[in-house]
C-alpha cells in the first residue's frame, strides 16, 4: 500500500505479452461487413518502461487498449498480463488478475463521476476491491491526492465540475493509482488539455513513473507528445502495428514510409527543420474494406505490385527495429548517418 | 508599414458576457489588424478570448455576449453597429468563417452541393443552373475528386477530411476578402490537416483573400502565418512577424508557452518547463497583468497595474513590464 520511491529501471521483464491481438466488429446492413478493427497486433512491454502507441483515428490504438483490458474480450490472440492469460478468465478471476493493470482516460469530466466527490472517486476501486477500513481508505485517499499534487484539504469535497480539466485529470490518475497498479494504460490521457496544462500532467505522468516504478502504455494521436515520455514507440495503421522500435532511432530515421510520412505532417515551431517533401495523398481506407496485401499501399509513395499481393509481416530489421514493409526506408544501423532513401 | 490602409482594423475591443453572477470580460481592449492578402494567427490557450474575437468580428456575438466598446473596420467601414440586415451583405460576401467540426456546421439533411447553390444564390443573381455549376467549380478547386457526384452527397456520406474542403468551398463561394478560420483542423487527424492547410494557402494565394486563423496549435502558427498574435485571457499579450515572434519571443507567457511544448527534437523524459497554475478566472480579473500570478518575473508593478500592449519595435508589440531580454540584442 504504501509508495516507496523506487528508481525507475527498464528491466528485462515482460509484465504484459500481447500476441496476435485481433478485435473484429460486425457491422450489419446492406454496407455492412465485418470491420478488423485490430488485425493480428503483438508487442510486448517490459516492467519500468513507457511503450507509445501512435497512429490517426480508426488506426485501432484505443481498440486494442480496451482490449487488452477485455472490455471488450478480443475476438483471438493472447494477453499475458504478469504471467496470467487475460483472455482465459472471467468474472472475478479477470477481476483479479487485472486489478494491477488501470486506465487514465482522455476526458476526465466524461470518465469520472459528476455527482461524485472527489473522495469517493478516488476511494471507489479501494472500496470495489475491498482494501482495508474505511478510515484506511480515507487515509489512502489522501496519501493519493497528495501524490498528483491536488491538496485534499482544498480538493477532496469537490466534484469534478468545480475544478479545472487539469485538476480534474490528476483525480483520474489518483483513482488509476489506487490499487498500486504494475501498468497504467495511459489513453489519450493529455489530449484534451491546454498546452501548459499538459506539459504538467506530462511531467506528472514521468515522475509517478520514476517514483512509483510505473510501467506505462501510452496512447496518443500527437506524436511529439509519445516522443516525450516513450522508451518504444509503436505506430499503427488500419489496426496493424507497421513499425516499431526505441522512440530516439524510429523519430530520428523513420523505416516505414507511413512513419516518414507522419513526422513530416507535423507542424514544426522551429523554421529551419520543417519538411519539404510532398504531403500524403488521399486518405485512410475504410476498414470495412481494407486494401489487398499492405493497407498502406493506397497512399505509399514507394508501392509496387508486390504491396498489393504481399501482405508485408513485422519483421526484425535489427536494432530492436521491426517493420511491416516490403520496401523499408532504412536500416535502424544508418540512423543518424546519411544514405536514408528518401 | 504598409501605405494602404489595413483591410481589417480591430480598436480595443471589449467584448462582456452579462451574467446572473457578474459580467464576464471575454475580450478585454483587443486590438489587431489584417493586411489584404496577408495570413494571421490568433493562438492562445481555451479561455483566452480568441474565438470570441473571431465570431465577433464576423457580426456573431449575440446575447448574453455584447460588444462594449471598441471598433471594427473592414475596409475602412465601422463595422460596430450594424443592423442584422447590414451584417448578413457583409457576412459570407465580404467575410467568410470556416468552423472547427464541419459536421456541425453543415447541413446534415441537405446535399452538399444544395447548400452551396444556396449560398450563392443568398449573394449573387446567379440563376439556380449557373449556381449549381459555380458549386461543382468550387468542389473542384478545394481538390475533391469526382465533383460532379459529390455535389449530389449528404455531409455524412463525406469524410472528416472531404467535409471541411465542403465547408472552405462553402466559404470562398462568394468571393470573400478575409476568411477566418477557428480550429479549422483540430477535428483532423495530422495527414489530413496538413492537406487542408496546403490548400487553404493555395486558395489564399489565387484568390488574394486574407486569413485570420484561430488555433491554439503553435506548430500551425509558426508554419502558415505571416503574424501571430497571442492571446490569453481576453488580451492580446504580444504580437510580431511569425518568424521573430517563435525565435525570439518578448513576453514571459509567449516564450513559457513554447518552451512547455513537447518537441519531436527534444529527447525523451525530459522535464518540461510547465507553466505552473491555471489561466485566471475572468470573472475575477485583478488589476494587475493577468498572467502576473504564474509569471516568474513578476513584481509588485504587475501584480497592481495593467501593462497595455505597445509597440516597441517596427511590427512588433508586447504587453509585459518586465519583457524577456531579446536574444537578438547586440
Amino acid at each position: 500500500m504504501t509508495t516507496v520511491p523506487r528508481e525507475r529501471a527498464t528491466s528485462r521483464e515482460v509484465i504484459l505479452d500481447v500476441r496476435d491481438l485481433t478485435q473484429q466488429f460486425t457491422v450489419p446492413g446492406k454496407d455492412g461487413g465485418t470491420v478488423h478493427a485490430v488485425d493480428g497486433v503483438s508487442f510486448r512491454i517490459h516492467a519500468g518502461e513507457t511503450l507509445g502507441l501512435v497512429g490517426e483515428s480508426g488506426c485501432g490504438k484505443s481498440t486494442t487498449a480496451r482490449a487488452i483490458l477485455q472490455a471488450p474480450a478480443p475476438t483471438s490472440g493472447s494477453v499475458v498480463f504478469q504471467g496470467n492469460d487475460l483472455t482465459e478468465r472471467s468474472g472475478r478471476s479477470l477481476r483479479e488478475a487485472r486489478s494491477q493493470m488501470q486506465m487514465v482516460f482522455q476526458d476526465p469530466f466524461s470518465s469520472l463521476n459528476p455527482g461524485w466527490k472527489v473522495r469517493d472517486i478516488v476511494a471507489e476501486p479501494l472500496a470495489v476491491h475491498r482494501v482495508g477500513t474505511a478510515k484506511e481508505r480515507a487515509a489512502r485517499v489522501n496519501e493519493l491526492l497528495d501524490l498528483v499534487g491536488l491538496d485534499p484539504q482544498r480538493f477532496a469535497d469537490r466534484t469534478p465540475r468545480q475544478m479545472s480539466g487539469g485538476q480534474a485529470q490528476r483525480v483520474g490518475i489518483a483513482r488509476a493509482l489506487a490499487l498500486d497498479p504494475a501498468l497504467v494504460i495511459c489513453d489519450e490521457s493529455v489530449s484534451s488539455l491546454d498546452v501548459s496544462i499538459q506539459a504538467q500532467i506530462l511531467n506528472l505522468f514521468e515522475r509517478l513513473g520514476r517514483e512509483l516504478g510505473l510501467t506505462y502504455l501510452f496512447i496518443a494521436h500527437d506524436l511529439a507528445v509519445v516522443k516525450h515520455v516513450s522508451d518504444r514507440v509503436g505506430v499503427m495503421y488500419l489496426g496493424r502495428i507497421v513499425e516499431l522500435g526505441s522512440s530516439e532511432s524510429l523519430y530520428a530515421a523513420p523505416a516505414h514510409p507511413y512513419t516518414a510520412a507522419l513526422l513530416d505532417a507535423v507542424p514544426r515551431v522551429d523554421i529551419e527543420n520543417r519538411s519539404t517533401s510532398a504531403p500524403l495523398k488521399g486518405e485512410i481506407p475504410s476498414p470495412l474494406d481494407p486494401p489487398s496485401g499492405c493497407s498502406f499501399r493506397t497512399r505509399c509513395p514507394l508501392a509496387t505490385d508486390r504491396c498489393a499481393a504481399e501482405t508485408p509481416e513485422l519483421r526484425d530489421i535489427g536494432d530492436g527495429r521491426q517493420v511491416a514493409c516490403h520496401y523499408p526506408l532504412t536500416a535502424p544501423a544508418a540512423a543518424g548517418t546519411e544514405g536514408i532513401a528518401r | 508599414m504598409t501605405t494602404t490602409p489595413p483591410l481589417l482594423e480591430v480598436e480595443n475591443l471589449r467584448v462582456v458576457f452579462d451574467g446572473v453572477l457578474g459580467s464576464v470580460t471575454a475580450v478585454n481592449d483587443v486590438s489587431l489588424s489584417v493586411d489584404r492578402g496577408q495570413t494571421i494567427a490568433v493562438v492562445g490557450e481555451s479561455g483566452s478570448g480568441k474565438s470570441v474575437t473571431a465570431r465577433t468580428i464576423m457580426g456573431l456575438s449575440t446575447p448574453p455576449g455584447r460588444i462594449a466598446e471598441g471598433s471594427i473596420r473592414l475596409a475602412g467601414r465601422e463595422l460596430v453597429g450594424l443592423t442584422d440586415r447590414q451584417w448578413r451583405g457583409v457576412r459570407g460576401s465580404q467575410i467568410a468563417m470556416v468552423f472547427q467540426d464541419p459536421m456541425r456546421s453543415l447541413n446534415p439533411t441537405m446535399k452538399v452541393g444544395t447548400q452551396i447553390e444556396e449560398a450563392i444564390r443568398l449573394h449573387t443573381d446567379l440563376s439556380k443552373k449557373q449556381a449549381r455549376a459555380r458549386a461543382v467549380e468550387l468542389l473542384d478547386a478545394v481538390r475533391i475528386a469526382a465533383p460532379r457526384r459529390r455535389v449530389d452527397e449528404y455531409p455524412h456520406q463525406l469524410s472528416g477530411g472531404m467535409r471541411q474542403r465542403v465547408m472552405i468551398a462553402l466559404a470562398l463561394s462568394c468571393g470573400p476578402e478575409l476568411l477566418i478560420a477557428d480550429e479549422p483542423t483540430t477535428a483532423l487527424d495530422v495527414t489530413t490537416q496538413q492537406q487542408i492547410l496546403d490548400l487553404m494557402g493555395e486558395l489564399q494565394a489565387d484568390m488574394g483573400m486574407a486569413v485570420m486563423l484561430i488555433t491554439h496549435d503553435i506548430g500551425i502558427a509558426a508554419s502558415y502565418t505571416d503574424t501571430v498574435f497571442v492571446m490569453y485571457a481576453g488580451q492580446v499579450v504580444e504580437s510580431a512577424p511569425t518568424r521573430r515572434l517563435f525565435t525570439d519571443p518578448r513576453m514571459p507567457y509567449t516564450r513559457a508557452l513554447l518552451d512547455s511544448i513537447p518537441s519531436l527534437d527534444s529527447p525523451a523524459h525530459e522535464p518540461l518547463p510547465a507553466i505552473e497554475g491555471s489561466p485566471p478566472d475572468l470573472a475575477e480579473l485583478s488589476a494587475g497583468c493577468s498572467f502576473s500570478a504564474r509569471c516568474p518575473r513578476a513584481t509588485q508593478t504587475c501584480l497592481t497595474q495593467r501593462p497595455a500592449l505597445i509597440e516597441h519595435e517596427a511590427g512588433r508589440a508586447w504587453a509585459c513590464w518586465h519583457p524577456v531580454e531579446s536574444k537578438e540584442a547586440s
